[in-house]
Parts: structure tokens; sequence; C-alpha cells
């Protein structure tokens, strides 16, 4: 077994058209059902149990069976918190057999995922390759389209979740934030990149104009397709619209970042079925091609990046797809870029021109319409803001527009191509996919 | 700007000299009430009871106000007041009250407790109040997920 790919990560510019554009077909997708946290007794909703079953999913919307699958690709590093915040000294004990250590409840080993397929009847018993040390889903849905087009894998099981358990999310720093952290991350992980993003944010108001109230359509607008999304957090669990009133008066983490800016931490799981063009032909569903994918990951020149870095890797990453695909920003069709914080997202759609927004033109836009009805239904998907911080919402809206079953979100423009990635400027991976082998 | 809203006179029709004592509890809602994600270990029975004894009872949550309504109504108590958790100095600007309770459960509400001028008990680790208390056999019921989180 093998856990390389040629032509991976494609950083570089001027690649040209991607090698195997349109011969790389996404096949199939599931997920599992979505908690606010695992609740520390049922065993059945835990992080393992949920991947377990958006895996089987996707095996079952594809038309497969396990012992289709011969590549199967995952990301180890946890999702969320540790479950026994041993270094609280609040430990909390670990469970019988197949939970009696933190994996398969704070993150899945691709060892705990394949022994748990065997052990629920549905064994993958004809892998030939493995991928365990995926970042995460936006870099790792571009590896999965890379390594069935080199030939190592031909029907490929890519799965990635995002956990939370009992405490507080990621609470990585002690009393102290020692270092260079002491700088960057002075209240822990989460304010270091809420910090980021607002410092970017508010040279973003500077320079164009606008003022956090801007970003209030758009988000508003986020929760409204969130709770388009019958599997989605909020349309599961606090199936409210929140109004313009509590955007205006809500609580800031990290001025102006603030509580509705912020996705909020679930547990859930995802999966999708990668394979050749050749292969996808005659299955179960209609094709949906890879064209392209890019991934980035910019050192920045001090413990912040700037609007100007930024923009220039929004630039590169969206030239760099649209080479890969041989497509143009007005070839873009679906677009669901990361929201992770509600105060980066312009930059993703103002560098790939998506409806001909330009630099410094995003609030306008965003007051504009762009509910799924309209004629730009941006982020149709209602990304982590409208259904939990899955950061696979993405892709699951991407592939049910391409397909025409997204229901109620179904965007009335034309639905042929899609892009969609995760997570920040300054490190992500981007996949470009069409019901078209080619534009 | 809002009037502050005075005590009113106790059960027994005692005047303001002879009033008994009145109280605030503000409750957070989200582990800290067993209607919140994650249920806390607070029952709708002793939030009832609070309010029967005379306490000025309401919640203070990140929820949007809205919503903080809709779990009132389903709860069928009506409360006095319906905040975000960073604007708790507005029911201390309201309320006239002997003394002023915030429960919670994260570090966020000992933090807006603190500078609202609250008391603070974490629901975790607090001793049950009298209104906690059953009147059938005086013990303190948590709510099924109990105070383990
Ligand atoms: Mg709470």
């Amino acid at each position: 077994m093998t856990s390389s790919a040629g032509g991976f990560p494609r950083y570089a510019e001027g690649m040209g058209l991607w090698e195997h554009r349109g011969k790389v077909a996404v096949v199939g997708y599931g997920y599992s059902e979505i908690d606010r946290r695992w609740d520390g007794v049922s065993m059945d909703r835990t992080l393992g149990a949920f991947q377990l079953a958006a895996m089987q999913n996707a095996i079952e919307d594809a038309g497969l069976t396990a012992a289709d699958i011969d590549g199967f690709m995952c990301s180890e590093a946890m999702a969320g918190d540790s479950w026994a915040q041993e270094d609280r000294g609040d430990p909390r004990p670990y469970f019988d057999p197949p939970y009696d250590s933190e994996d398969g409840l704070s993150l899945t080993s691709a060892d705990w995922l394949i022994a748990g397929m065997a052990r629920e009847g549905t064994p993958l018993s004809n892998l030939q390759y493995i991928d365990r040390n995926q970042l995460a889903i936006g870099q790792e849905t571009g590896k999965a389209a890379q390594v069935v087009g080199d030939g190592q894998a031909n029907v490929l099981l890519m799965t990635y979740n995002m956990g939370n358990v009992p405490g507080r999310y990621k609470l990585e720093e002690g009393d102290y934030s020692e270092g260079a952290r002491k700088w960057s991350a002075p209240w822990g992980w989460m304010t270091s990149a809420m910090m980021q993003h607002a410092f970017v944010f508010m040279q973003y108001c500077t320079k164009y104009g606008g003022s956090h109230d801007d970003l209030a359509p758009f988000v508003l607008n986020q929760r409204r397709n969130g709770l388009l999304t019958p599997w989605g957090y909020y349309a599961q669990h606090e199936p409210y619209q929140i109004t313009l009133e509590d955007y205006l008066t809500q609580r800031y983490i990290c001025w102006p970042n603030g509580l509705l800016d912020s996705d909020r931490p679930v547990n859930h799981a995802f999966a999708m079925i990668f394979t050749t063009a050749e292969r996808a032909k005659d299955m179960k569903q209609k094709p949906i091609y890879v064209l392209s994918h890019v991934q980035a990951s910019h050192p920045t020149k001090s413990t912040m990046a700037t609007l100007e870095d930024h923009e220039a890797f929004t630039d590169s990453l969206a030239r760099r797809l649209y080479e890969g695909a041989g497509a143009r920003p007005e070839d873009l069709d679906i677009f669901n870029p990361y929201d992770g914080f509600a105060t980066f997202t312009q930059s993703y759609l103002e560098g790939f021109q998506w409806h001909g927004v330009k630099r410094g033109e995003a609030f306008d836009f965003y007051a504009g319409d762009i509910r799924v009805e309209g004629p730009h239904p941006f982020n149709s998907s209602g990304g982590n803001l409208g259904c939990g911080r899955t950061r696979t919402a993405m892709y699951t809206d991407s592939i049910e527009q391409l397909r025409g079953t997204a229901g109620a979100r179904q965007v009335t423009v034309r639905a042929e191509t899609a892009a969609m990635g995760q997570v920040t400027p300054g490190g992500n991976g981007h996949i470009f996919l069409s019901v078209h082998p080619q534009i | 700007m809002e009037q502050r809203i005075p005590v009113t006179s106790s059960e027994d029709g005692a005047g303001e000299a002879g009033r008994r004592p009145v109280g605030l509890i503000s409750f957070d809602i989200d582990g800290t009430l067993t209607t919140g994600h994650g249920p806390g270990p607070i029952t709708r029975e002793m939030v009832e009871r609070a309010k029967e004894w005379g306490y000025i009872i309401g919640s203070c949550s990140d929820r949007p106000v809205g919503d903080q309504k809709n779990m009132w109504e389903t709860w069928g108590i009506e409360v006095s007041f319906t905040v975000l958790k960073h604007m708790l100095d507005s029911v201390k600007s309201r309320f006239e009250a002997d003394s002023y309770v915030h429960i919670g459960d994260t570090d966020v509400d000992y933090h807006f407790a603190r500078v609202s001028g609250f008391d603070f008990l974490q629901v975790q680790t607090m001793d049950p109040e009298p209104w906690m208390l059953s009147p059938e056999d005086g013990q303190c019921h948590w709510g099924p997920e109990g105070r383990t989180r």
C-alpha cells in the first residue's frame, strides 16, 4: 500500500489544465446525523459511530458495496477537544472497546474506522490504498481526486469529521499563553484565528468602506440556507431564523467578530466516493466530474497576515483553480466558499470574481438578492454558519445542486459547475466540479 | 430610558417597610436548564417554584432573544426578562431587587455576572438553593442529565 500521490499538493502558478480533468468523478456521498456535542453516554452517537454511518451512507448512495472500495482516505487529526481532558485536571474515564481510548470519541484513525466497518458487517475487504494523514477536507478532496486520477485507487472512499465533546471547545492553552503565543493567542487558539480575520476585515472596511453591519445580509442568508438543509444543525436542533436585530446586537467575541459570525462546533461526519470517469459511466448516480483541484499554504511575514496578503492568496487560488479546470469566472455556477468566520468569506467571493464581484464589492453584493431562489445564490449550502461547523455542507450542497436534488435549496440559475473549499485564505484546498467532463 | 421597576409588595400585602426581601435570578439556558443544548440540571419545576416563591426570574443567554422567548413559552412560564448574555447589566438597571444572582455553566457566565454586579452560581458545583428542593421530600432532583458536564 502506498500513501503518496503524484501532483499533490498543487500549489504552483502556471500549471495549466489539471492532467486528470474530467477523468475522475464523484459518484457518492453520505453524512451522519448531527449533534451539538456527544452526550458522553450514547454509544450510537459518538463521532466514530457517526463516521461509520456516513461512510456506509456514501457507499449506498453510490450503489456500491464495501467490497467495491479499494482506496480509503481520512484525516486522523483531533476534530474538536479531547474526551479524557487529563490536561485539565478533570479526567474522564474511557469505555469498553472500541471506545477505550480517544479513538472513536474525539478523533477517528483509519485503523479504527476500518475495524469499525468490519465490526458492522460492511468490511472494506479490498483496500489497496490507505491514506490517513489528510489535514482537512479542503485538501483531502483534492488529494482523493488526484489519487484516483493517478491510478492508485479505482474506487476511493474519503471521509472527514468534525467533533465536539462536552466541555470547552479546543482550549489549547493552559492558564498561560507562553512564548510567541502570548502575542498571537493570548486567550487561546480560537482567539488567534479570530484576531487574524478581524484584523484583515478591519483593513478591508478601511480600504473599501463599510462596516461589520454590512455582513448582516450574508450571515442571515447563511442561516436561511442552513434552515433549508434538512440534516443541518440549525434545521435539526434550533430551527429559527436569526433577525437583523439579533445580528446587530450580538455579543462580540473578538471585535468586530461576533458570536453570529462564528461557526458553532458540532458532532458530525461526512464521506464521499471518487472513481474514474470510465467506471462512473454506468453507476447508480449521474457522475459529477472533477475538473480541477488546488491547494494553498502561505507562510505569513509576521504573526498576522494582512488584507494585501489575503487578496493575493485568494487571487492566486482562484486563478489556479480556474486554470486547472479550463474555466473562467462566468463558468462557475455554484460557489460554496468557506465561512468559519463570516469576516473572511468575501476574500474568496472577490478572488473568484463570482457573478462579477470585484475587490471591494462584496458588501454591495451581499445587500442584493443572494437567496437561493434569486439570481445570485451565493453559498447555497448555508456553510458552517447555517449548518454548524461540519466543514462539509459546502460539499453536500454542491453535489446536490449539480444532481438537481437540493430540494428547497435548489437554485433557479444554471447548476452545472461548482467550486468549494476550506479553510482560510492562508491555508486551504479547493475543488472544481462539473456535470460535464469539460467546460 | 426604561423606568426601573420597583420591588412589588409581598403576597401578604405588607408595605414597603415590612416587605420580604425580593431576589432576582437570571438563568443561563444551554448547559444550565434542562431545555438547553446540551441539557443542564435545572428543571422546569425548580424554575417555576422560584417564581412562585416571589423571585423575579428571566433568562440571560447567547441565544437570540426570540428563541429565549420561545423557550419560556414552551415551558409555559412567564418571565420578567430575556436578555443577551452581554446585556445582563440592563436587568439590574431595570429591576430593583435585594439580590441579583446569575446561574450559568461557563466562564462567560461568570464574567458577565461579575461585570454586571450579579452574584454568580456555577450550576455544576453550586449548593442547591432552597427553591430547588422538592416540597415532597426536601431533596434536590436535578434534571435527567445530572451535573456531569
Ligand atoms: Mg451555558
